[in-house]
C-alpha cells in the first residue's frame, strides 16, 4: 500500500506532530511504501481560512491511504484518509473570546463559521478521525457531530543533554506562550527553597522569549529559573525531581508530561490544565494546584508525593501506535 | 534565523533535487540556524489540480519564519518580504519542453491557457522575491530567455565528496539515474549495438514508466546485449554506487536538457570522464570535450563511437578522469559560500 502522511507544524509551537510525522513515516515504511510531507501553519486569526484553504486544494491522490497529522493539514481530501489531531484551532474554541484567544467580534464570528463549517464538512468524509485526547475527541464530537476516537501519542524522545549533574530540579517545557501561563512557573519557582525550575524551551516566539527573560531578571530569579532553549531530553527526565505542568484548558497532551510520566517523574498540575489529567489518572505521583496560588508547590511536596504506581498509564510504542492507526 | 525550506515533492519519488535540499537541511542546522522543511505535493494531472496547487503555494503562512528558501515550480510562488528562490527547474513542459515530446502543447486548449497562466505566475513570483538564484547556468539561461528574469548561479556542493574515489579503470560506463524518457538511457542502450569494442554499460536506477521499461529491455534482448549491459532497475545503494563509481572506465550522463545533475560531480569526484551530448545542460557547465570527458550529438552512432575510444584508449580516459578531478577540486563548490550567499 502506498501511505502517504503529511503533517501542519508550527513554528513556535509544539513539535508533537513534526516527530510524528517523522516517527509513523519510519515505521510504516516497514511494511508499506511511504512519504511524507510537512506543511507551515501559523496560528494567524485572519489567514486560518486562507490556510485552510491552502490544505484543501493540495492532491494527494498518488496514494493509497492518506494519513494527515495536525490541524489544519486534517483538510487535504483523499477518499481514505484518517486524521490524526493534538488540538483544532483552539483560539477559535476552547479559548474564544478569553484572554488567550479570539475576542468575540463580527469579524472574528464570521471566521469562525467559516472555519466551523470546513471542518465539518471535510472531517466528515474522513474515515477515521483519531484525537490525542478524549477531551478534544468529545469537543469534536460534539461541534462536528461526526465520529472520533482517541488514541494518546507515543513518547517521543530527544537525545540532548547538557552533561551537566544538576539533581535537585523541577522540569517544565514551555513555549512561554500566554495561554501556556509562564506566570505560574515564576511564582513556582518563587515557592522552591532547595529547587530549581529547569525550564526547557524547544521553540519560543523572539517577543515572548525576551520578555520572559527580562521578567525572571526583574523577580531576581536569576539563579532560581535556568532556561535552556531546546527540548527536554531523556536524562534531563531521569534526573528531574518533579515535572510541572502549567497550562490552561489544553486538548493537547505535550510529549513532555508523557515522558514524565513514563520516567515516574512525580507532576504537578495545575487544576485547569486540561486534558493533561487524562493520563495522570491512576498516577500516584501527581499534585494538584490551583494557578492563581500555586499553594501545593513546596519541596516538602517533592519528597513526600506518593509512590503508589499501579494502573498508572504507559505509553504506547510507535510500531503498534502506526499499525492501529494504519488500519481501515 | 529561522528558516523555512519550501520544495515541491513527486510523493514516493527521491532524486538528487531531493538530496539536495536534505543537504542544505542539515548544512542550514550545524550552523545553528533552526530549520523546518516544507513540502507540497506536485499533480499527476496537469490541469485543474495544477492549478489548485499553484494558488495553494501561495497562500500558506510563512510568517513567522525570517527566511524562506524556495526551489520548485510551485513552491517558488510562496509569499514572504524575505523570500529567496535557489530555483531548480521551472514547469520545463511550458517552457523549453513546450511543443516537444515531453511537453505540453499547443494542440490543447487547456495547454495554452496552462502556458499563459504559469507564466504570469512565475513572472509575479520572482518579482517578489530577495534574491534569484539557480542552480546551474542551463536555468539561468532559461530564466532570461523565457520570462526575462536574471537570475544568479550557484552550483550545489556535493555533499561528503570526500568519499569518492578511484580504484581501476574498469571496462563499463556507468549512469546512476532514474530510469526516465528525459534521461534517454534508451538512446545510451541503443549505442550498445553500434560499438565495436567489448564495452560495457551499467545503468542503476528504477524505472517507473512500464513502456520506456520494456524498451530498454526489448533493445537489450533483441540485440543480443545481455552480456554487455547491466540493468540495475532498482535503487542501488550509496555504497553500490560509489563502488561502482570507484571502478568504472567512466560515466554516462546524456539527459535531455538537465539542469545539473550531479552524476557530473560524482563521476569527477570519482577521477572519471563524463560522456554527455550537446543538448544535456547541465553537465555542460563541467565536461570540456577532450579533456574531462567526450560531448558527442545524441545519437547511437555518435555515443558508441565515443564509447569506442574510451575503452581502446585507456590511457586517455584515465587521464582524462585525472584532469576531471583536478577541475572539480579547482572550482571549490563549498557549503560554506553556498548558505552565505542564500542568507544574504
Amino acid at each position: 500500500m502506498r501511505i502517504l502522511i503529511a503533517g501542519s507544524v508550527m513554528s513556535n509551537e509544539g513539535y508533537e506532530e513534526e516527530r510524528l510525522v517523522r516517527g509513523l513515516e519510519k515505521e510504516l515504511k516497514k511494511n508499506h511504501t511511504t512519504d511524507a510531507f510537512l506543511l507551515p501553519f501559523t496560528r494567524n486569526f485572519l489567514t486560518l481560512p486562507e490556510q485552510i484553504l491552502a490544505c484543501t486544494l493540495l492532491d494527494a491522490s498518488e496514494c493509497d491511504m492518506l494519513i494527515t497529522v495536525g490541524y489544519p493539514a486534517c483538510m487535504i481530501e483523499h477518499n481514505k484518509k484518517v486524521a490524526y489531531l493534538f488540538d483544532a484551532a483552539p483560539h477559535f474554541w476552547e479559548y474564544w473570546d478569553s484572554q488567550y484567544g479570539v475576542l468575540c467580534n463580527n469579524q472574528y464570528l464570521n471566521i469562525r463559521d467559516t472555519v466551523n463549517k470546513i471542518d465539518k464538512k471535510i472531517l466528515s468524509k474522513a474515515d477515521k478521525v483519531v484525537c490525542g485526547s478524549k477531551l478534544l475527541s468529545d469537543d469534536i464530537n460534539k461541534r462536528l457531530d461526526i465520529k472520533t476516537e482517541t488514541m494518546y501519542c507515543p513518547a517521543f524522545d530527544f537525545d540532548e543533554s547538557d552533561n551537566e549533574n544538576d539533581k535537585k530540579y523541577i522540569l517544565a517545557e514551555s513555549e512561554l506562550l500566554p495561554l501556556q501561563r509562564p506566570e505560574v512557573l515564576i511564582e513556582a519557582a518563587k515557592k522552591l527553597n532547595d529547587y530549581k525550575l529547569k525550564l526547557f524551551v524547544p521553540n519560543a516566539d523572539i517577543v515572548y522569549k525576551e520578555t520572559f527573560e527580562k521578567w525572571v531578571c526583574s523577580e531576581g530569579l536569576q539563579e532560581k529559573i535556568k532556561v535552556l532553549y531546546r527540548p527536554a531530553g531523556t536524562e534531563d527526565y531521569n534526573n528531574a525531581s518533579a515535572y510541572i505542568t502549567s497550562d490552561f484548558e489544553a486538548r493537547r497532551i505535550p510529549n513532555s508530561l508523557i515522558k514524565a510520566v513514563n520516567a515516574e517523574v512525580p507532576v504537578f498540575f495545575a487544576q485547569d490544565c486540561g486534558a493533561e489529567t487524562e493520563i495522570l489518572k491512576g498516577y500516584g505521583l501527581k499534585i494538584a494546584f490551583s494557578a492563581d496560588k500555586c499553594e501545593n508547590i513546596t519541596d516538602k511536596n517533592i519528597v513526600y508525593m506518593g509512590k503508589n504506581n499501579s494502573g498508572a498509564f504507559k505509553s504506547e510504542d510507535i510500531s503498534s501506535f502506526a499499525e492501529r492507526l494504519a488500519e481501515l | 534565523m529561522k528558516i523555512a525550506l519550501f520544495n515541491g515533492m513527486s510523493p514516493f519519488i527521491r532524486g538528487g533535487a531531493e538530496i539536495l535540499v536534505d543537504d542544505l537541511y542539515d548544512e542550514l542546522k550545524k550552523r545553528g540556524h533552526s530549520v523546518t522543511l516544507f513540502r507540497i505535493p506536485f499533480p499527476n494531472n496537469y490541469e485543474m489540480p495544477l492549478m489548485q496547487t499553484m494558488l495553494a503555494a501561495k497562500l500558506f503562512d510563512f510568517s513567522e519564519y525570517d527566511r524562506v528558501i524556495a526551489f520548485k515550480f510551485p513552491a517558488f510562488y510562496a509569499v514572504h518580504p524575505g523570500k529567496v528562490l535557489w530555483i531548480f527547474h521551472q514547469f520545463r513542459q511550458v517552457y523549453e519542453l513546450y511543443n516537444k515530446e515531453y511537453g505540453l502543447s499547443d494542440k490543447y486548449e487547456s495547454h495554452i491557457a496552462l502556458r499563459q497562466l504559469i507564466s504570469v505566475s512565475d513572472k509575479n513570483s520572482f518579482e517578489n522575491a530577495k534574491h534569484i538564484y539557480t542552480i546551474a547556468a542551463e536555468v539561468t539561461e532559461r530564466m532570461k530567455k523565457y520570462n526575462g528574469v536574471d537570475s544568479v548561479k550557484i552550483n550545489p556542493p556535493l555533499k561528503d565528496f570526500e568519499k569518492y574515489s578511484c580504484k581501476a579503470y574498469g571496462d563499463y560506463l556507468f549512469y546512476p539515474s532514474r530510469v526516465t524518457d528525459l534521461k534517454r538511457q534508451l538512446l545510451l542502450v541503443s549505442a550498445m549495438k553500434h560499438t565495436k569494442t567489448n564495452v560495457k554499460l551499467v545503468i542503476a536506477g528504477i524505472c517507473e514508466n512500464d513502456k520506456y521499461l520494456s524498451q530498454i529491455k526489448s533493445q537489450i534482448s533483441e540485440n543480443a546485449l545481455e552480456n554487455r549491459v547491466v540493468f540495475e532497475n532498482r535503487w542501488i545503494s550509496e555504497q553500490e554506487k560509489l563502488d561502482y563509481l570507484a571502478n568504472c572506465l567512466a560515466c554516462a550522463f546524456i539527459p535531455y536538457k538537465e539542469d545539473y545533475g550531479f552524476i557530473t560531480l560524482e563521476g569527477f569526484y570519482s577521477s572519471k570522464a563524463v560522456l554527455t551530448c550537446v543538448d544535456s545542460g547541465g553537465p555542460l557547465e563541467f565536461v570540456e570535450d577532450g579533456k574531462t570527458g567526450y560531448i558527442t550529438q545524441p545519437t547511437p552512432q555518435a555515443l558508441a563511437e565515443a564509447m569506442d575510444k574510451l575503452y581502446a584508449d585507456r590511457k586517455n580516459a584515465e587521464k582524462m578522469g585525472q584532469a576531471a578531478r583536478k577541475e572539480i577540486i579547482d572550482r571549490n563548490i563549498t557549503w560554506d559560500e553556498t548558505v552565505r550567499r542564500l542568507l544574504l
